[in-house]
């Protein structure tokens, strides 16, 4: 049997050329934004050895390799968290290894699992039907490591600590694009070459999909940090790319790995342009940001750009990819079962809380009036180094939604999947997006005819005090959504996530934590205890071995 | 058989004194009681009843005499219990230098 440990095909060249090209942005993106720091020799090392060995991740064709690649890019993401300056960094750091990490072991037992079943490591040469109870068990292990990898529920806590607490172009550079394009290429692998799938299976990915996108988004909603919120949408869109490959039909699966890349280019664009207001402003906490439009133009476009993305509004690349996702969805119903329509509202409304939350994010960072912190700050846009990537990737936002078929989906994604599936519907982009133009045309121009004309601008009343005394009397975003805090069952669900119930990490760390409390009761230092144990323990030997 | 059975009474007082005594010297006590009833097992188990000393000599014919090995080992294990006891004590003394105290519940440093 012919077993080259490398394998190059369409799908690994189209990942390898945009692993490529994000670290070339990250590179690019850090001689601005991490000026002055320390230990920039190491930083810039530790980002091309992830470019190395995520490239040795994608091209390989043995799983012992593969593997081996995998758990480098582990501790690699644990060194590059560290150069965070946040008091959490470290803990954050730990939390990643470990969940990353423990389902790398799981992934170990899924490769011996996949040697008993078939006595082969290559991906290529296995096929195997998930008919039995321990190709299904494989199936889960090496699944865990891909979920963990993207960030779906519910290994995701990881990516929001990390979002946070990592500086932003790690944050950019890791949890939003490299970890996402390896763990949802890995998943597409698994799904579509070593195993073959069953509807079972499938059902069961689209669970976790849905689950993931809601979930996620309706945390995203009260979260009071930029690049917090930002990871939490980080979470919520892998979601969709696990929703398009569980749907098992060539269109979601396409929409799918789609998505994925569409995902790292807006979520990089974003976590770039808030690294750059928190460059320039010094902190991400939206209370304290406002109305710096008028300072950073250039950021607040490309930002803008990015957040219509993401919320999946035509013409951008967001949007091509969801139409892709929900066309799978739809096909699904051709199976017979009636649960497409519960994926389908489940995604449809997560993208309509993604689009609602931005819409806090953007004003709380952009518009309304600016903070105190902020008017100190002079007029100026961040330096070129940091501006220019997000420009790039705003650029590519609207080239890859314009002209989805044209250049994205007949160049990377059709070959590497092999064949062109069937479209259901009609969707002409060039078309949409010349109608929606039109349509912003018209509205502006109603809206100056008939309001804008109409309405003054007048100093805020504040019964008779002076507005300067009073810096709390402005409206930021930070507030919008408190209400849902208070709605009946969502209440129970955000009590419970604040206190970290839905966390995989903090309630593996307390089973760990009560077990080894049980074992230092029972280790309490008095011989005579012990002597007991050791009594007790020959007496059950004796009797195991005498009887 | 009786004689079996006092000598487990005996095992298990020492084995009592051991795990339930906090003080050191009433534990080494239990463990000299422990090895008693150890050596007093193997010597019964040489007795023959109406036995008589393995001692050979000229124009005697040997019947039911009691077997000579236990015995020998029994004496070794006197010896060598005589210095385990002796560095028993010595122990329990340091012990009592460092902490001041005989009780062992109060020597807890192996807490987890």
């Amino acid at each position: 049997m012919d077993a080259s440990l490398f394998r190059i095909d369409s799908l690994s060249i189209f990942m390898g050329i945009f692993i490529g090209l994000f670290t070339l942005l990250t590179i690019i993106y850090s001689f601005g934004y991490m000026k002055g720091r320390k230990g920039l020799l190491r930083y810039y090392s530790y980002i091309i050895l992830t470019l190395i060995a995520s490239l040795g991740a994608v091209f390989s064709n043995n799983l012992i390799l593969f593997i081996v690649f995998w758990g480098f890019l582990g501790m690699l993401l644990y060194l590059l968290i560290q150069f965070g300056w946040k008091e959490t960094t470290s803990y954050t750091a730990k939390k990643a290894l470990i969940i990353i990490g423990g389902t790398d072991a799981f992934m170990l037992l899924g490769l011996a699992l996949i040697w008993h079943l078939t006595g082969s490591l290559q991906m290529d040469q296995v096929s195997i039907g998930l008919t039995s109870k321990v190709a299904v068990i494989a199936y889960l292990c090496l699944a865990s490591g891909a979920f963990a990898k993207a960030g779906a529920m519910p290994f995701h806590t990881w990516v929001p600590d990390t979002a946070e607490d990592a500086p932003a172009s790690i944050a950019a550079f890791l949890p939003a694009s490299l970890d996402k394009l390896l763990g949802i290429y890995f998943l597409a692998r698994l799904s579509l070459e070593v195993f073959r799938m069953t509807p079972g299976i499938n059902v069961f990915l689209m669970v976790i999909g849905s689950v993931t996108i809601v979930a996620a988004v309706m945390m995203a909603l009260i979260q009071h940090d930029l690049k917090r919120l930002l990871g939490y949408h980080a979470v919520s869109q892998v979601g969709y790319m696990v929703l398009g490959i569980g749907t098992g039909n060539p269109i979601g699966i396409a929409g799918g790995v789609f998505h994925m890349l569409n995902h790292s280019i807006y979520k990089s664009c974003l976590f770039f342009s808030g690294g750059a207001v928190e460059k320039k402003t010094g902190t991400t906490n939206l209370d304290k940001l406002g109305g710096l439009a008028k300072i950073m133009p250039i950021t607040f476009i490309t930002f803008l750009i990015a957040a219509f993305s993401i919320s999946g509004v035509p013409p951008f690349n967001g949007f091509a990819s969801k139409w892709m996702v929900y066309q799978g969805i739809i096909k699904t119903a051709t199976n017979g079962s009636g649960l497409w329509i519960i994926w389908l509202v489940a995604a449809m409304f997560g993208s309509a809380l993604t689009l609602a939350s931005f819409m806090k994010l953007v004003h709380a960072v952009f518009l309304g009036q600016p903070s105190e912190e902020v008017k100190k700050k002079k007029q100026g846009e961040v330096g070129p180094s940091m501006w220019i990537p997000t420009v790039i990737l705003a650029a590519l936002c609207v080239i890859f939604g314009v002209f989805a078929y044209r250049v994205p989906l007949k160049m990377f994604i059709f070959p590497s999947l092999g064949g062109v599936p069937e479209f259901t519907g009609i969707w002409d982009p060039g078309l949409a997006t010349a109608l929606i133009v039109l349509g912003i045309v018209i509205g502006f121009v109603i809206y100056l005819m008939g309001t804008a004309l109409k309405t003054r601008t007048t100093e805020t009343f504040v019964l008779g005090e002076f507005i300067e005394d009073h810096p709390d009397m402005r409206l930021s975003g930070t507030d919008f959504y408190n209400t849902i805090k208070e709605i009946g069952i969502l209440k129970v669900i955000y009590r419970l996530a604040e206190k970290k119930v839905f966390d995989i990490y903090e309630v593996g760390a307390k089973a760990t934590l009560g077990f080894n409390g049980l074992l230092r009761y029972m280790h309490n230092g008095i011989l005579l205890t012990y002597l007991a144990w050791c009594l007790f323990g020959t007496g059950i030997l004796f009797w195991v071995l005498l009887r | 058989m009786d004689v079996y059975l006092l000598t487990l009474v005996l095992f298990s007082i020492g084995i009592y004194c051991i795990v339930r005594k906090r003080n050191v010297i009433k534990t080494i006590i239990g463990v000299i009681i422990l090895e008693y009833a150890v050596n007093l097992f193997f010597i019964l188990s040489a007795y023959r009843t109406e036995g008589r000393a393995p001692i050979f000599m000229q124009e005697e014919e040997i019947v039911n005499m009691v077997d000579p090995l236990p015995h020998a080992l029994v004496l070794t294990a006197i010896v060598i219990g005589l210095a385990t006891t002796a560095l028993l004590v010595g122990i329990a003394m340091r012990l009592y230098e460092k902490y001041g105290t005989f009780d062992i519940t109060k020597i807890k440093e192996l807490k987890g």
